[in-house]
This record gives C-alpha cells, sequence and structure tokens, in this order.
C-alpha cells in the first residue's frame, strides 16, 4: 500500500496541488511511520493556506506551481539533505551542527536560524553577520552599524551588554547575570556605552544590603549607600575593550525623580578608577553628566597616570574646577593623551592655566575642548602663550569662555607664527570689533587655519568675511596638496568630523 | 475845680446851682470813673500779674505732668517696642525661611537646568556628530562618484583619442597609397600620351604631306576644269547678259511704276480704311439702333405678353365676377324673393294682427312717444353723437323701425299683462275650485273623502285628524303635487284661505 501511493505519488507530478495534498496527507500518513519524522516543508504551506477561508488561498490551492516563493518546489517529497537542514535548524539548540556541513548548507541553516537562540550557543559558534543582522533588527527598531565598526556581531553584544548593564540594579538583580555573558562576548565587546545607571532599590522597612560584593550598606542618611554596579569584574573580563563611555545617572525616572538617583558616590569613583588602571586595552575614556567634581576627577586622573595607551580622555559635562583641571594638566604629561574634552565643567583662570603650562611643552595632544567653561581673559591669554611654543595642537575649542579682547590680540599674535592649527572656536565670546580685527591681521599670515569659528562672538561682520575669505584659500591650498601627490586621490579635508566631538 | 466850681456856685442862681450841681456831678462822676479806672487798671495789673503767675504756675504744672506722663509714656512705649521686636523678629525669621527655601529651590532649579543643559548639549552634540559624518559620508560618494566619472571620462577620451589616431593614421597611410597610385598612373598616363602624341603628330604630318600632295593636284585640275567652264559660260550668257541689261532698264522703269502705284494703292487703301472705318462706324450705328429697336421690340413683345396675360386674367376675374355675379344676383334675388316673402308674411301678418286691432289702435296706429322731453333729449343728444360703433351705426338705420317697435312693444306689454291676468285668474280659479271641492267634500261623504283628513268627520270619538300642526299651508288649495301626508303633516282648515 505504502509503495504503491508513494509511487504513484512519484509518477504524477503533474497533479494539480489539490490531489498532490491528498496524496500528500496519505503519504505523510504512510510516510510517518517512515524514517522521515517531519512533513516536506513544500506541502506544509499548502495545507494552511487551504485552512485559510480568504479566497486567496482558494487560488493558491489552484495553482501549480508557485513561481514567487523560493521554498516551493514541484517535487513533493523534499530531498534529503532538506529534511536534514530542516532538522538541524529546529534542534540547533541542542545540538549544534554548523561547522561539519558544506558552505551551501551552512548558508541555508544561517539563513533559517532563529534569532532567538540562547547566545550559550551561538555567541562563538556564528560568525555570520547576517545572522547577527537579523538579531539586532529583530530586538532593536533602529541600528546604526558604524557606530559598532561595520560589525553586526560586535553591534549586538555591545548593545546586550549595555542593555544587562543599564538595567542592573545593585542588590536586587545577580551579578552572575553579567559575568556569565563575559565569556561569549569577550571577543567581540570593544566599546561599553552606558548612560545609565540604577542605583539599589530602597525599600523602606528593611535595611537593605545596598551593594553587591565589595562592602555592605550603611544605611544611613548621611552617607547613604547607592554605589552603583562596580565594572571591576567586567571591564577585567573584557579583554579586547577599547571604549569605555560612562554617564552615572538615569533615564526616564518621570514622577520618580530624586537628586539622589545621579550620585557618583566615593566608592563608585574609587573601584571605577581602579578598573581603567588595570585595563590595558583601553582607548578612550569617557564619563560625563555623572557631577564629578574636583576630588573624583583627582581619583581618577591618578590612577590613569601613565596609562600606556589611553589616548582620549572626556570628562565633559562635570563639575571640575581648578584642581581637576591641574590633575588634567598633570595627565597631559604623564601619559600619551591626545584628545582632551572639559567641556562644561567649572574651570576658571587659574585653571587654564595649568593648563596652558601642561600644553606648552606637549607633543600628543592633539585636540583640547575648554567650552563652557569661565577661564576668561587670564586662562585665555596663559593658553595663548602656550600654543606659541606648541607645535602639535591642532584642534582648539574654547567657545562660550568669557574671552574678550586681550585674549583676541595674544591668538592673533599665534595665528601669525602657528603652522600646526586647524580648527579654533571662538564662538560666544566676546571679542569686540577690536578683537576681530586683530584676528583678521593674524589670519593674514596663517596659511594652515582652515576652520575658524566666530559666531556670537560681536565681531564685525565684515572681519568675519574677510577672515572666511583666508579660511577659504587656506583649505583650497589643503585640498590642493592633497590632490597633487596622486591624480585620482578624494580629498577629505580637516574640514570632516572631529575626532571628539564637544 | 470843685472849689471853684463852689465858689462859682454860691452867688450862682438855681439855674447855676443846677449847673454846679450837674458840675459836681459830672466831676463825681469823672471821679468815680477814674477811680473805676484806676481801680480796672489795678484790678487788671493784678488780673495780669495773676494770669502772668497762673500760666507760670500752669506751665510748671504741666512740664510736672509732663514729665509724669512721659515717664508713664515711655514705660508703654518700651512695652510695645518689646513687642514690636518680638513680631519683626518672628516676620524676620519667616522671611529668612522663606529665603532659605526660595534660595533651596533656586538651587535646585539650578542644578536641574544644568543637568537638563548637559544631557541636552550631550544630545545636541551627538546629532552634530551624526550630522557631519553624514556630510562626510556624502562628500566621500561625492568624491567616489565624481572620481569614478573622471575615470570613465578619461578612458572614454583616451579611447577615443587613440580611435582618433588609430583612424587618422589609417587615414593617412590610405592616402599616401593613393597618392602613389595616383602618381604612378598620372606617370604612365603620361608616357602614353607623349608617346600618342607624337605618334599621332608623325602620322598627321605623313597624311598632311600626302594629302597637300593631292589636294595640290585636285585643286589644279579644279582650276582647268574652272576656267574651261567659265569660257564657257561667258560665251553662253553673252546674249543673255544684253538681255538682261534691257531687263534691268525695264525693271527700271517698272519699278517706278510700281512705286507711283504702290502709292495709289496706298492711298486707296487709306481711302478704303477709313470707308472701312466709316462703314464699321454705321454699321455700329446701325447694330446699336437694331439692338435698341429689338429691345423695344422685346419691351413690346413682353408689354405684349404682359397685357395678353393681364387680358386673360382679366377675362378669368370678370368671368369669375360674371359668375359671381350671377351667383351673387341669383343668392340677392333669392334673398330679395325672400324678403318679398317675408314682406309679403309680415303684410299678412299685419292683415292678421289687424283684425285683432282695437279700434283705438287702428285710428291711431302710432303714439306718440312715451318718453319724457328730458329723455327725448337725452336720446336727441345720443343721436348727435359720432356713432363709432358698427353696431350704432348699424341701428342707426333701423330708427324707423321705432314706429313698429312702438306698437310691437304696446303688444307685448298687453300680451304679458294678459297672460299675468291669466295667470292669476287661473290661480283664482283653482283656488275657487278648492274650495267648492272643500265645501263638497264637506257636504259629501265618499271614500275618497274619507281617505282625507276632516276634522268633522268624526268616527267612534276619533278624529282622523293628526295632531293639530303649528304650519298653516302656504297656499291652501293650491295645484301644487300634495306632499306625503305623515312628512308634511297639513291640516285642511274648512273654510281658510
Amino acid at each position: 500500500m505504502q509503495d504503491t501511493v508513494t509511487t504513484s505519488a512519484l509518477l504524477d507530478p503533474s497533479h494539480s496541488s489539490v490531489s498532490t495534498q491528498d496524496k500528500s496527507s496519505t503519504g505523510g500518513h504512510t510516510s510517518s511511520t517512515g524514517p522521515q519524522p517531519s512533513k516536506p516543508s513544500s506541502i506544509t504551506p499548502v495545507p494552511a493556506k487551504s485552512r485559510n477561508p480568504n479566497s486567496g488561498a482558494n487560488f493558491h490551492r489552484m495553482r501549480r506551481i508557485i513561481a514567487e516563493d523560493p521554498e516551493w518546489s514541484l517535487a513533493i517529497v523534499p530531498l534529503l539533505t532538506e529534511l536534514c537542514i530542516q532538522h538541524i535548524i529546529k534542534n540547533f539548540q541542542r545540538n549544534p551542527i554548523l561547522k561539519q556541513l558544506l558552505p551551501e548548507h551552512q548558508q541555508k541553516v544561517l539563513n533559517h536560524l532563529s534569532p532567538d537562540l540562547p547566545l550559550t550557543v551561538t555567541a562563538n559558534l556564528i560568525d555570520d553577520e547576517n545572522y547577527w543582522l537579523r538579531c539586532c533588527m529583530q530586538r532593536w527598531p533602529v541600528c546604526h552599524v558604524a557606530e559598532h565598526g561595520g560589525s553586526w556581531k560586535r553591534m549586538f553584544f555591545e548593545r546586550h551588554l549595555e542593555n544587562l548593564l543599564k538595567h542592573f540594579i545593585p542588590g536586587t538583580t545577580d551579578p552572575a547575570v553579567i559575568l556569565d555573558l563575559l565569556p561569549l562576548c569577550r571577543n567581540y565587546v570593544r566599546r561599553v556605552h552606558v548612560d545609565q545607571f540604577l542605583p539599589p532599590v530602597r525599600l523602606p522597612a528593611q535595611p537593605q544590603a545596598g551593594d553587591q560584593s565589595d562592602s555592605g550598606s550603611e544605611g544611613e542618611m548621611e552617607e547613604p549607600a547607592v554605589d552603583h554596579y562596580q565594572l571591576g569584574d567586567l571591564v577585567a573580563g573584557l579583554s579586547h575593550l577599547e571604549e569605555l563611555d560612562l554617564a552615572y545617572g538615569v533615564k526616564d525616572c518621570g514622577m520618580n525623580f530624586e537628586w539622589n538617583l545621579f550620585l557618583f558616590t566615593y566608592r563608585d569613583c574609587h573601584s571605577l578608577a581602579a578598573t581603567i588602571k588595570a585595563c590595558h586595552t583601553l582607548k578612550i575614556f569617557k564619563l560625563t553628566q555623572s557631577k564629578v567634581d574636583d576630588e573624583k576627577a583627582r581619583i581618577i586622573i591618578r590612577s590613569l597616570l601613565d596609562h600606556p595607551v589611553l589616548e582620549e580622555l572626556d570628562l565633559s559635562h562635570n563639575l571640575i574646577g581648578d584642581r581637576g583641571a591641574r590633575g588634567a594638566a598633570k595627565l597631559l604629561n604623564h601619559s600619551r593623551l591626545r584628545v582632551l574634552n572639559l567641556a562644561n565643567n567649572q574651570v576658571r583662570g587659574p585653571g587654564a592655566q595649568s593648563l596652558a603650562h601642561a600644553l606648552a611643552h606637549n607633543t600628543n595632544l592633539v585636540s583640547l575642548n575648554l567650552r563652557l567653561n569661565c577661564i576668561e581673559d587670564e586662562g585665555g591669554q596663559a593658553l595663548a602663550h602656550a600654543l606659541q611654543t606648541n607645535k602639535c595642537l591642532t584642534t582648539l575649542h574654547l567657545g562660550g569662555n568669557e574671552l574678550s579682547e586681550p585674549t583676541a590680540t595674544l591668538l592673533s599674535q599665534v595665528l601669525a607664527i602657528n603652522t600646526t592649527l586647524t580648527s579654533i572656536n571662538l564662538s560666544c565670546n566676546h571679542i569686540g570689533l577690536d578683537g576681530g580685527k586683530q584676528l583678521l591681521e593674524g589670519m593674514s599670515d596663517n596659511k594652515t587655519l582652515l576652520e575658524f569659528d566666530l559666531r556670537l562672538s560681536d565681531v564685525a561682520q565684515e572681519s568675519e568675511y574677510l577672515i572666511g575669505q583666508a579660511l577659504y584659500a587656506n583649505r583650497e591650498a589643503a585640498r590642493q596638496r592633497a590632490l597633487n601627490p596622486s591624480h585620482f586621490m578624494s580629498t577629505i579635508t580637516a574640514s570632516g568630523p572631529e575626532n571628539s566631538v564637544g | 475845680m470843685l472849689k471853684k466850681e463852689k465858689k462859682a456856685k454860691t452867688p450862682l442862681s438855681d439855674e447855676e446851682q443846677l449847673l454846679l450841681f450837674q458840675q459836681k456831678l459830672l466831676a463825681e462822676e469823672e471821679m468815680a470813673k477814674k477811680k473805676e479806672r484806676l481801680l480796672s487798671q489795678f484790678l487788671k495789673d493784678k488780673l495780669a500779674k495773676e494770669e502772668h503767675n497762673s500760666a507760670l504756675n500752669l506751665n510748671k504744672i504741666n512740664t510736672q505732668w509732663r514729665t509724669v506722663l512721659r515717664e508713664v509714656k515711655t514705660r508703654e512705649l518700651l512695652k510695645d517696642i518689646e513687642i514690636l521686636s518680638q513680631t519683626f523678629e518672628r516676620v524676620v525669621d519667616c522671611k529668612d525661611n522663606v529665603i532659605k527655601s526660595l534660595a533651596k529651590d533656586l538651587s535646585e532649579a539650578e542644578e536641574q537646568y544644568a543637568r537638563a543643559l548637559r544631557s541636552h548639549l550631550h544630545n545636541v552634540d551627538q546629532l552634530l556628530a551624526l550630522q557631519r559624518r553624514r556630510l562626510s559620508l556624502l562628500e566621500e560618494s561625492y568624491n567616489l562618484e565624481l572620481e569614478a566619472l573622471t575615470k570613465e571620462f578619461e578612458t572614454e577620451r583616451k579611447t577615443i583619442i587613440d580611435q582618433h589616431e588609430k583612424e587618422i593614421r589609417y587615414l593617412q597611410d590610405i592616402f599616401m597609397a593613393m597618392e602613389q597610385n595616383y602618381l604612378d598612373s598620372e606617370y604612365e598616363s603620361k608616357l602614353e600620351f607623349q608617346s600618342m602624341w607624337n605618334d599621332l603628330k608623325n602620322v598627321n604630318l605623313e597624311e598632311k604631306h600626302f594629302l597637300r600632295l593631292q589636294l595640290e593636284n585636285i585643286v589644279e585640275d579644279l582650276w582647268r576644269k574652272f576656267q574651261d567652264v567659265l569660257k564657257n559660260y561667258t560665251d553662253a550668257t553673252e546674249d543673255r547678259k544684253v538681255a538682261f541689261e534691257t531687263l534691268q532698264v525695264k525693271d527700271e522703269k517698272s519699278s517706278k511704276e510700281i512705286e507711283v502705284q504702290m502709292k495709289k494703292i496706298q492711298k486707296l487703301q487709306d481711302a478704303i480704311t477709313i470707308s472701312k472705318g466709316k462703314i464699321m462706324i454705321h454699321s455700329r450705328e446701325s447694330e446699336d439702333e437694331n439692338r435698341y429697336i429689338r429691345n423695344d421690340k422685346e419691351l413690346v413683345l413682353i408689354q405684349l405678353r404682359k397685357l395678353k396675360a393681364q387680358r386673360t386674367r382679366a377675362r378669368a376675374a370678370s368671368q369669375k365676377n360674371l359668375v359671381k355675379l350671377t351667383l351673387e344676383s341669383n343668392a340677392a334675388l333669392k334673398a330679395l324673393r325672400k324678403i318679398v316673402d317675408k314682406g309679403e308674411k309680415i303684410l299678412k301678418l299685419a292683415e292678421i294682427c289687424r283684425k285683432f286691432e282695437t279700434e283705438e289702435e287702428k285710428v291711431l296706429p302710432f303714439y306718440s312717444s312715451v318718453l319724457t322731453p328730458k329723455e327725448q333729449e337725452g336720446i336727441e343728444e345720443n343721436n348727435l353723437e359720432e356713432l363709432t360703433e358698427e353696431l350704432a351705426k348699424v341701428i342707426g338705420d333701423y330708427i324707423g323701425m321705432e314706429n313698429f317697435w312702438k306698437r310691437y312693444n304696446k303688444v307685448k306689454l298687453e300680451q304679458l299683462s294678459l297672460q299675468h291676468r291669466r295667470a292669476q285668474l287661473l290661480d283664482i280659479n283653482g283656488r275657487l275650485r278648492g274650495m267648492l271641492k272643500q265645501y263638497l267634500d264637506g257636504i259629501s261623504v265618499s271614500d275618497e273623502v274619507l281617505s282625507q283628513l276632516n276634522p268633522l268627520f268624526i268616527v267612534n270619538h276619533r278624529s282622523n285628524l293628526p295632531q293639530p300642526s303649528s304650519t298653516p299651508t302656504a297656499h291652501p288649495g293650491s295645484t301644487s303635487p300634495p306632499a306625503p301626508w305623515r312628512d308634511q303633516k297639513r291640516s285642511f282648515f274648512l273654510g281658510s284661505s
């Protein structure tokens, strides 16, 4: 009976799908006893569609060849390879077979694997970007893969880790959740960007164990134990970590807003300092919007002194004052720092003077951002003095610093002799008309400056225009220099994006 | 003064004593007044002093009283001041608290603002970075495309230039080859030409020689022949020459004649032309006249035709008219006969009517108008007016009928009155009959009577009458159709009318 049915099914491939359905149902029955455990995939869509009461399904039933469905094949009984692949896909979790397959089969399996498979299975096994692309798209609506170096796998793991960190509540969530992830993701995570650290939950009745492994809570009003998740173990586990971008705060707190949600405690600070000192692959460290004051800044900077690889330090949007600036100045000459961002802090004249002192003999720093501090003319003049001897700085941002004419005068002298600066930003200062004229005189001698931002600085329009002309000429010269070596080289001038924006 | 006055008094009379008395009185009065004045002065001084003292005392009292009061007042004031200072302190404390809380709020708000500003700046920076990246990407892609385009362009240019050069070279080669070919062929042809030319020249020269010889021979022969022939001819034509001369003379003469004749002919021709012209003119004139005449003839013919047509039409019309006339005359005759008949009828009727005339009428058939003089005047006025309506005009013709109408109206009125009278009499007759019938019914007894109602008819103490009705009959004894008994409930009253 079986044989006749199956042979008749094989002999009449030209039957309509209805008859194939009938025959396949019987064939399925008969073949269920056989070695094929699953129904042929080409037949399964048809019964599913036949159960659909709308006319489209009926229309399908009328058709004999469904050309637009790549899974459909005229053969009623699928190939054994197909069945095997289906089985592999279904049971991938229990039995992940991938490397042993042929490339085309591997590809098929990868295309059909469910993105919900546990990471323990897939993390170290699957390197196919397509699979990770599907995982990412399924999980997050907006994906900028360029931010993660163009690798979907890296993006998935980084975002996954960030998600866990963001929702980690010290004391409530099990730290093993994160530490378990380490062996899976350590090869793929290069950047950790966490903009939310949840404080521990404080239940009013119980004296809560507020912290994780390191120390117990005091539970007193004077020093509330709101230490956040300590990153020590995590960073130690991530062997390729290059960038750490942290902000201690809580997002979307809504009506539950309290100021103690945004505290960056001393213990956090110490442990963070220890972590970064220990991490020898860290190139970029950013700690923003966390109310880092001088003391905490000094603690962190102390741990960063003589760091072997650190290139970029971003402490913007904090509360760093002159002492912190002095610390940063010390760091400038004791490390390989290339980009320093102290925007929107409380650095004043003395702080800027210390930075200038360090800058005068510095050979590493390429970009310095002191925007929205209040360094005033004494700081500005000190920096200008330093720039006369500095031969390395290309980008300087001094916007919104209450600078005025004396700084502009000195700066114009610097412009006449300096050949490395390419981008200066003096917007939102009180430079005035005379300052603008001085700067114009300085610009007339400068041949390397490509960007000079003087918006909202009370400079006369004529001065701005003429400075703009000079800049345009400099840019053209730069473009020509870039073009001349080879005929078809593309020109990306320094008017492109800066390394650190801030 | 008094003494003097007293002394002066003793020798004086009563009047003088009176005067003296009066003077004494006066003096006394003056004394009194003085005293009074002094007294008053003294009193005033005293009063002044007293007042002064009293003022002084009052002041003293006041000052003392004031000190006392001051003390009391200072005590009170001190108390008040204490109270006020306390309240003031309290208020100041409240305000201090408010200021502190406000300062706290302010600091918190500043912190929040700083926080918001930070995150905003952060976000803005991120967006700016994104935008810059995007721009750089676009610039890159633009540059790449530009490169690609320039590359393409360069390659195309190169290929085109190569192609161009190749083709130029090719063309140049061809040109060279062509030139060569041409030069060769030219050279060859030149050589050929030269050779041929030479050949031909030689051949021609030979032929020329040969022909010259031949021709010279022939020429000589021919010259000889010609000479012979000439001689023969001149011999032969001597006579003819003479004749020719005579003829020449004749010819001259005849030519002169011919000239003359020609002139004549010319004149005749002119005359001919003139006469032809005249003939033409005449012919034209005659033609014109013919034409006019013909036109006239035509017109006349047309007229004739028209007239004929008119005549036929007139004839037809007249025939029609005649027919109509006969018919109408017949009709008129008939009408007139009818009228005559009518008139005869009328006369007969008049005859008949005369039979019925009264004597009065025979005598005076036409009465004078019954109208009042005023009405007559009115009618005359109406008659004098222009009669615009046709009917009025027509009626104007019938004025003669007035007499007839008078008689007729009279007769008609009489007839009507007679009719009326007849009706009345019939009525009376009927009534009388009825009454007679009633009377007869009343006195006779029959089935009919029994069936009718009769108040006098009492059988078995019961009357035939229904209940007496309140509506008396309108026409007792009238010949109106009898209404059903039960409906009308008439009652016949014997002797009622």
